[in-house]
């Protein structure tokens, strides 16, 4: 209990001290605010838009009106309430992938580092070929055997995107390792679990913390991609899917802009908030960046 | 004179405050001769050496004072001057053993670069000097192709050394030349630099920490403590007699200066904080010999037996 | 140990991996639900005789192990079964050809373009670190990084092909025309190939300047930096002959994976607009279910992506003459 204590006030300091110099980047708080928007746009979804986005409300291809601020899709439905829902897939989507493949790759990392030997060199030799694959066209061969809808799409992008998080924290633990408070814990007799959990997973995570963001970037770009190219749901809409419908329908051909332009904009816009924000977050957690 | 430095102050801003580094040091350094800068780390000493050659970092300022090289006032001078006054009239020997080399060229290469790019060589004869100048240095002239990977640390050491001589510089610098090299190798280096001296008549400047590489080389010292001078004379007497007690207490720090044994004492109390310095003397809270005056008044350089000493002590 | 042995065990750890992809490669595609043959042979797309050949050389009736041999035999081989979208056009011949061609000509401008602007722009901000150049120059790179490939294909083809009629909406060539020689022809290619090159560009310019500013900032805290400033040498030495060269370094491995692109094309931007290349092939190949051909290109990339990494291995030791060859 006294322990635990303890841990929770030295977490509350680090966060402090960590707030106060992130608190001076300007870019960073400008994309903490991007994504603070963002999701505040996801759960108010349902209060600010001004239409069901599953509702032929209109005819199609609408150009943008008083009454249709962004105009309509091919089917009549209003394309601003589709763009407030479709923050709720593409979030989720981007959330749960980066997550989930952040969790393997930090798993994978830690094992190979901390336990050495022949496990570090298979595991390390998987990933350094994977790393290199390019990540599309993997997703694409993996949902290809998947086939359709989110949850492939989420499985194939953290089947893919873990390595270069395994990476990360391979490096990490090895240089934990070596660490006087390590060598200690261990001369005092604490177990291999012991000392991956308690001395070396709480300081690799702030740096994986940090990493996630882009992991975050990735995947929402990765998972527009895929619904763009027609493996998302029809019934849920993403960015990416609407895209496809404008695709599908002849949005370009026939200069249908307002179909075309806001979904983009969204997902650039969602993807730029997390990568200004790993930015910042490496510019005060890498001293090596950090001016004097 | 060679050189003179007259009242410098260079602060850093840093994110926790200003740090005055230097804060108000005269120095001066006759021709053909070697003097020693010796303090703990922190102390400025490195700061004086970068401010010579103006290549302190960005967030440092020079806030008042003069350095004046053979004549050139080094801080007026303009970004395009300072390309010319480097390395050929002040050069610099930084600690060799460690990175001061391009790993990715040719030793050799190091040396001619200068020689092409600035006193006007073609490719041929800047490398056959090349030679003549690992000749000097003593090291092996069949071995100016090889990387620095490929030399030991006291072969690195002497490299850096031809390099600091190739343009005949009135002025060498050298940041801890010896440190990190074994005993053996370090009196080598120290017999080096004196040899040039005598053959060529540059003088040096030799930063150091270790006091014995200063009492092994150097004709005139200078103590440094928390960004000021606190004596500055001819080493014998500085060693024979310290008159500051910071002096006096450095040199009992160190076990075997000139070879007999003293008593160890390591000196007590923390280094100074240089973002919060104490007022008055910034020694006196570590003083033996502290009193009233000492915690309220900065004491100033002055004339003491023949040598230069900042203690209310004396005066 | 020597270069070539260093050498040596580089190719025999290469190839081990790549037996490892094998291995892999020839499971992932039998774990699919059903019928395992559906991914090999079974396909309306092909012929009766075809499917029975393929059966009996693939060894389809039999068990795992003996398909596995079979496998591998038919690899060395360089078979790599048909494909099901062209009826029956052996996999290889997919494959090589007139798509590898078209990928290599738009991703190796396009990788080339996007390395000297890239590098150079990430020497000047590294250079002028702080300045304002540098930190339009780190916006401009994370808002590219941030814009989906696709979408700024489509959003080149709304604006320079639709409204202002600049460029061709898709393909690789102006379908149904008859060229009277071999520069009209070569105008047209290029004409089609500006789109999907300035999506390319863009897409891969904030990845090298980021790269080559943080490889750079890395190499100015060393101390032989401060040395070349100290010896007075002019700018141009002390970037391009002392800083360049230590900080493309970490750089090559860089160059290395973007070779894998030649092989894998670029899917989202073939896509989009279209490219006849190995990107779009992938893509093709998804949506029609061919999936002979996507193992196919998956050895394909797997075998790119160890060449690419072996020679970037051999180079590395040749430019860096610190590597100890372990």
């Amino acid at each position: 209990m006294k322990g635990l204590k303890l841990r929770l006030r030295v977490l509350r300091r680090r966060v402090s001290n960590f707030w106060r110099i992130y608190r001076t980047s300007k870019l960073g708080l400008a994309g903490l605010a991007i994504i603070l928007g963002y999701v505040a746009l996801a759960v108010m979804a349902p209060y600010i838009t001004p239409y069901d986005p599953f509702e032929s409300v209109a005819l199609p291809f609408e150009e943008p009106s008083p009454q249709h601020p962004l105009g309509t899709d091919h089917l009549g439905r209003d394309l601003l309430s589709e763009l407030i829902y479709g923050t709720r897939v593409s979030l989720m989507i981007g959330l749960t992938a980066s997550f989930i493949s952040v969790m393997i790759g930090t798993t994978v990392g830690l094992i190979a580092g901390f336990f050495g030997g022949k496990v570090d060199t298979v595991l390390m030799r998987l990933t350094d070929t994977f790393i290199q694959m390019p990540q599309l066209p993997l997703m694409l061969i993996f949902v290809s055997i998947l086939g359709k809808g989110i949850l492939n799409i989420v499985l194939a992008i953290s089947v893919v995107a873990w390595t270069a998080s395994a990476r990360i924290a391979r490096s990490l633990t090895l240089s934990l390792k070596e660490r006087p408070f390590v060598e200690a814990a261990r001369a005092v007799g604490a177990g291999s679990f012991q000392i991956l959990w308690r001395h070396i997973v709480p300081n690799v995570f702030p740096v994986i913390f940090a990493y996630a963001n882009i992991a975050v970037v990735d995947a929402i770009l990765s998972e527009s991609f895929l619904s763009f190219i027609g493996f998302g749901d029809p019934r849920t809409p993403s960015w990416g899917m609407i895209l496809y419908f404008a695709s599908r329908s002849g949005a370009m051909s026939n200069g249908f802009w307002w179909f075309v332009i806001p979904p983009g904009l969204m997902i650039m816009t969602l993807a730029l908030g997390f990568a200004i924000t790993n930015y910042s977050l490496d510019q005060v957690l890498n001293p090596r960046l950090r001016r004097r | 004179m060679l050189l003179k430095v007259r009242d410098l102050r260079v602060y850093y801003d840093t994110v926790a405050g200003v740090v005055k580094a230097v804060d108000g040091v005269s120095l001066s350094v006759e021709r053909g001769e070697i003097v020693g800068l010796a303090g703990e780390s922190g102390s400025g000493k490195t700061t004086m050496a970068r401010a010579i050659m103006r290549l302190l970092p960005s967030n440092a300022r020079i806030v008042s004072g003069e350095i004046v090289l053979d004549g050139v006032d080094v801080l007026s001078l303009s970004e395009s001057e300072l390309k010319d006054f480097r390395w050929k009239k002040v050069s610099m020997v930084f600690q060799g053993a460690m990175n001061a080399l391009n790993p990715v060229l040719r030793v050799g290469e190091q040396i001619a670069e200068v020689l092409v790019e600035k006193a006007g060589y073609d490719k041929r004869r800047a490398w056959s000097r090349v030679e003549e100048l690992f000749k000097l240095v003593g090291i092996d002239p069949s071995r100016t192709r090889d990387y620095p990977h490929e030399f030991s640390g006291g072969m690195r050491q002497r490299a850096v050394i031809a390099m600091a001589i190739a343009l005949n510089p009135d002025l060498v610098i050298a940041d801890e030349p010896v440190t990190a090299l074994d005993v053996v190798v370090q009196s080598k280096i120290l017999d080096l630099l004196k040899r040039l001296r005598d053959e060529l008549g540059i003088s040096v400047l030799l930063i150091t920490h270790d006091l014995s590489v200063i009492a092994e080389a150097c004709d005139r010292t200078a103590i440094m403590y928390a960004g000021r001078i606190v004596e500055y004379g001819s080493t014998e007497e500085v060693f024979e007699e310290p008159l500051h007690p910071y002096t006096r207490a450095l040199i009992s720090a160190f076990p075997s200066i000139t070879g007999e044994r003293r008593s160890f004492e390591p000196i007590k109390g923390d280094p100074p904080n240089m973002l919060n310095l104490p007022p008055g003397c910034a020694f006196h809270p570590r003083c033996p010999k502290a009193f009233d005056k000492c915690s309220k008044e900065v004491p100033e350089l002055k004339e003491v037996k023949g040598r230069l000493v900042a203690c209310h002590l004396w005066g | 140990m020597g270069f070539k042995e260093y050498v040596a065990r580089r190719l025999l750890s290469s190839l081990v991996t790549f037996f490892l992809i094998i291995v892999l490669n020839f499971f992932i595609f039998r774990i699919m639900p059903g019928d395992p043959t559906r991914t090999i042979a079974r396909d309306a797309r092909l012929l009766p005789e075809q499917r029975e050949l393929l059966k009996k050389r693939f060894g389809l009736d039999r068990p795992l192990w003996d398909q596995f041999i079979l496998y591998l035999v038919n690899l060395f081989r360089g078979d790599l079964g048909l494909s099901f979208q062209y009826r029956g056009t052996p996999v290889v011949e997919v494959i090589l050809g007139r798509r590898m061609l078209n990928t290599f000509l738009l991703m190796g401008s396009s990788i080339a373009v996007a390395l000297v602007i890239g590098m150079t722009l990430g020497t000047i901000a590294a250079w002028k670190r702080g300045s304002k150049a540098d930190i339009a120059a780190i916006i401009f790179s994370l808002v590219t990084y941030s814009i989906p490939t696709f979408w700024m294909g489509m959003l080149l083809i709304l604006v320079f092909g639709y409204y202002l009629d600049w460029i061709p909406i898709s393909g690789t060539i102006t379908t149904g025309v008859e060229y009277q020689t071999f520069w009209e022809y070569a105008a047209d290619y290029l004409h089609h190939m500006v789109g999907p090159m300035v999506t390319l560009v863009i897409s891969f310019i904030g990845y090298h300047f980021l790269l080559m500013r943080n490889s750079l900032l890395d190499v100015f805290t060393e101390d032989y930096m401060l040395t070349a400033i100290a010896k007075g040498l002019s700018t141009r030495t002390i970037l391009f002959k002392h800083a360049m060269r230590n900080a493309l370094l970490p750089m090559i491995s860089v160059m290395a994976l973007e070779v894998v692109y030649l092989f894998s094309g670029a899917t989202a931007t073939e896509t989009v607009f279209t490219w006849q290349g190995l990107g779009l092939l992938i893509y093709e190949s998804v949506v029609k279910q061919d999936y002979p051909v996507l193992q196919g290109i998956f050895i394909f990339m797997a075998l790119a992506v160890l060449t690419a990494n072996f020679v970037a291995d051999v180079v590395y030791a040749l430019v860096d003459p610190r590597i100890r060859y372990g």
